[in-house]
């Protein structure tokens, strides 16, 4: 008897374990999505109005196809010929979605590993995918799509289990070249004008950011812009569109130092720069992308050679959201310029 | 006093001695090498005639020293806790990383990282110790959880379970919250952010773990000879073992956090301290403080001037000189002689 009663009292010592992990795992269940964007556009801005910075948002396009079905037949990026309804609104978007609702387009599924929060307004009653990389055709089978849009990246292999599915096609996602990428989309739906009219917006977008940035007197300066995963290091130039915007649409310069680590992808991604040698990076002006919030960690601030630096001790550091830039779409772009140009204001000590 | 035990005293002088010099070389080097050359003189002038407008200066006293004496106090805590658990648990296969006790730690870390992404250094550390504690209590209450009492085997293998459980709660975390980055980071060990005031956090555990240590270290040396032994003379083991598992969650806590789940210290320098001066715990312990703190100072000294101007993580380093030493003494039958 006095067996059992201590052997059920160890049981529920197990039992309070075994709850105590599961709401751990329910913790990492409920954790915020890290890397969604933030302060999305407001109503107004979506009908481009104007706003004091020279910069606008998307123009709002409504999906203009007629209802009918229109069988074409198309050949993609990868030189595949692909048939299809080209007036169908069953689509699921695998990636790269933020291109593709810009024209009204109307998704049943989209890529669900970033919120378009912000955006909402653009994906109507679109459900995000729960799986996406790797992709889930189960998943996108349940939606029954008569159309699947993929990543420029997938492979054959992949496209053609997708095939049995629906017909796919891969978008330009890699391509900065937004011209390239919104005629693309423009080709598949029959919608030549929206394109036009989005890549006119992007190139306006572009060209007034540039106009901006020469009025101010920021154009010819070095940048460098500081990030911290656990060591003060600078993003690489693949895979953060900030780094796009800056250094090739807007020409903004950096030093050879700075440059020669940004493009060698020879070593370790974000290696950690030595406190010792920060200040041998420092641009004219200076950026910190925080991930995933707008503010400085502690553990930079409080970092000497952070501290060493002559925008740090003259308080003209400019700060950003790095996540807003982990993804390239323009219904993003408002937002990533806005963001970039007033971040440079703050390097440059220049009131908003 | 036996001519063995008078033979290992002799020898803790001896060992205590080069180690305590060779720390000061240590300490030399890491002054001078770096990122940038540093000559003596700068550094003599960094320390007695310090100027705050000069950058060398700065770099000597704010980022050179306070790293030094970081990887002083990790590699002397985990060291110390080893010995600690090996006595204890009576395997000389236990560290605090193969125990599980630093994945306890690494989960509370990422939980900061995850859950509270502008928490400043005391919360980490708060969060992450309390992982650290949390492990402990789950490896004695399962090891409690079967029949008869706790064996060294049960707390073994119930840290290696909780360990592979907890690491499967972290990826989770760190994959649905894009840390993968910044993980990778934490969990290779750099000692490289370390300022005053995490060594102003830490210290005060560290001096009381190692006092605590040394204060105990008659008992776990009667505790070496068996429970049963123990009690006969009279030692308080369920004391003992409390104390020694604090002290095992403190010292390794103090480590993981300013340096991250670096394994294999715990488990190589109490090895070669026995080896040094035998199995009593008043000369192993301050062997385990000296050459732990040795060993790391040299590592992150090689870590920082592999490739001067970025930090190699130290401890990928420490990884691949424990893994050789971690497969060794698995082979090595006579490991077993230490516990008797």
């Amino acid at each position: 008897m006095m067996m059992e009663k201590r052997n059920m009292r160890k049981g529920k010592t197990l039992l309070a374990l075994v709850l105590a992990v599961a709401m751990l795992f329910g913790m990492a269940g409920c954790g915020g999505e890290g890397s969604g964007q933030t302060d999305g556009q407001n109503g107004a801005e979506q009908e481009g109005i104007r706003t004091g910075t020279g910069l606008y948002a998307v123009p709002v396009i409504k999906d203009s196809r007629p209802e009918e079905p229109k069988e074409v037949t198309f050949t993609t990026l990868n030189g595949d010929e692909v048939t299809y309804n080209q007036n169908t609104r069953r689509i699921v978007c695998v990636f790269g979605s933020q291109d593709v609702v810009a024209f009204g387009i109307p998704l049943l599924a989209y890529e669900g590993s970033t919120e378009p929060v912000g955006y909402e307004s653009f994906y109507g009653d679109a459900e995000a995918l729960m799986n996406t990389s790797p992709f889930s055709p189960e998943e996108i089978l349940s939606y029954e799509p008569e159309l699947i849009l993929v990543n420029e990246r997938m492979s054959a292999s992949q496209i053609e289990r997708l095939s049995k599915i629906a017909p796919v096609i891969p978008l330009y996602t890699d391509s900065t070249d937004f011209a390239q990428r919104l005629s693309y989309i423009g080709e598949i739906f029959g919608m030549q004008e929206e394109a036009q009219e989005l890549i006119t917006y992007e190139e306006t977008l572009r060209e007034n950011m540039v106009k901006e940035l020469k009025d101010l007197g920021l154009s010819d300066r070095t940048l460098t812009i500081f990030t911290y995963l656990g060591n003060i290091s600078i993003p690489p130039m693949r895979g953060w569109f900030m780094n796009t915007i800056l250094y090739e649409y807007v020409g903004m310069k950096r030093t050879d130092k700075v440059k020669e680590f940004m493009e060698d992808e020879s070593g370790v991604a974000y290696e950690a720069i030595s406190s010792e040698k920060l200040k041998e990076y420092e641009g004219d002006l200076v950026l910190f992308a925080g991930d995933g919030v707008k503010t400085i960690s502690t553990y930079v601030t409080e970092n000497v050679g952070w501290k060493s630096l002559d925008a740090v001790k003259e308080d003209r550091v400019g700060v950003i959201d790095m996540s807003v830039y982990a993804q390239k779409g323009v219904i993003l772009l408002y937002e990533q310029y806005a963001q970039l140009l007033e971040a440079l204001k703050a390097a440059g000590k220049i009131a908003s | 006093m036996s001519k063995e035990k008078a033979n290992n005293q002799t020898r803790f002088l001896v060992f205590i001695t080069i180690g305590l010099v060779l720390v000061a070389v240590a300490f030399f080097l890491t002054m001078c090498f770096g990122a940038t050359r540093i000559s003596a003189g700068e550094v003599f002038d960094a320390f007695f005639r310090f100027d705050s407008s000069n950058f060398t200066h700065v770099t000597v006293r704010d980022i050179r020293l306070p790293r030094f004496l970081a990887d002083l106090i990790v590699g002397a805590s985990l060291s110390v806790a080893g010995a600690i658990m090996q006595g204890t648990t009576k395997n000389p296969m236990a560290d605090s990383g193969i125990m599980g006790i630093s994945s306890g730690a690494t989960l509370g870390v990422v939980i900061v990282l995850a859950f509270f992404p502008g928490a400043g250094r005391f919360l980490k550390m708060g969060i992450s110790a309390a992982g650290a504690g949390f492990v402990t209590l789950l490896i004695y209450l399962i090891a409690y959880a079967g029949k008869g009492r706790i064996t060294p085997e049960r707390m073994v293998l119930s840290g290696m379970a909780i360990s592979t459980l907890l690491s499967s709660i972290t990826t989770a975390i760190i994959l649905k919250n894009g840390l993968m980055t910044q993980m990778v980071r934490y969990t290779s060990g750099s000692s490289a952010n370390t300022i005053w005031k995490d060594l102003a956090i830490a210290v005060p555990f560290f001096a009381a773990g190692i006092v605590t240590s040394i204060v105990i270290a008659r008992s776990l040396t009667v505790m070496n000879l068996g429970e049963d032994v123990s009690k006969g003379l009279g030692a308080n083991t369920t004391l003992i073992k409390t104390l020694s598992t604090i002290i095992v969650l403190i010292l390794s806590a103090v480590a993981v956090i300013i340096i991250g789940p670096v394994g294999y210290i715990g488990l190589m320098i109490p090895y070669i301290s026995r080896y040094m001066v035998g199995t009593d715990y008043r000369l192993v312990l301050p062997t385990c403080a000296v050459y732990g703190a040795l060993f790391v100072s040299i590592v992150d000294l090689a870590a920082k001037n592999v490739k001067p101007g970025m930090e190699y993580p130290i401890g990928l380093l420490i990884t691949m000189i424990g893994v050789p030493f971690f497969v060794y003494v698995s082979r090595r039958q006579e490991g077993d002689q230490f516990y008797g």
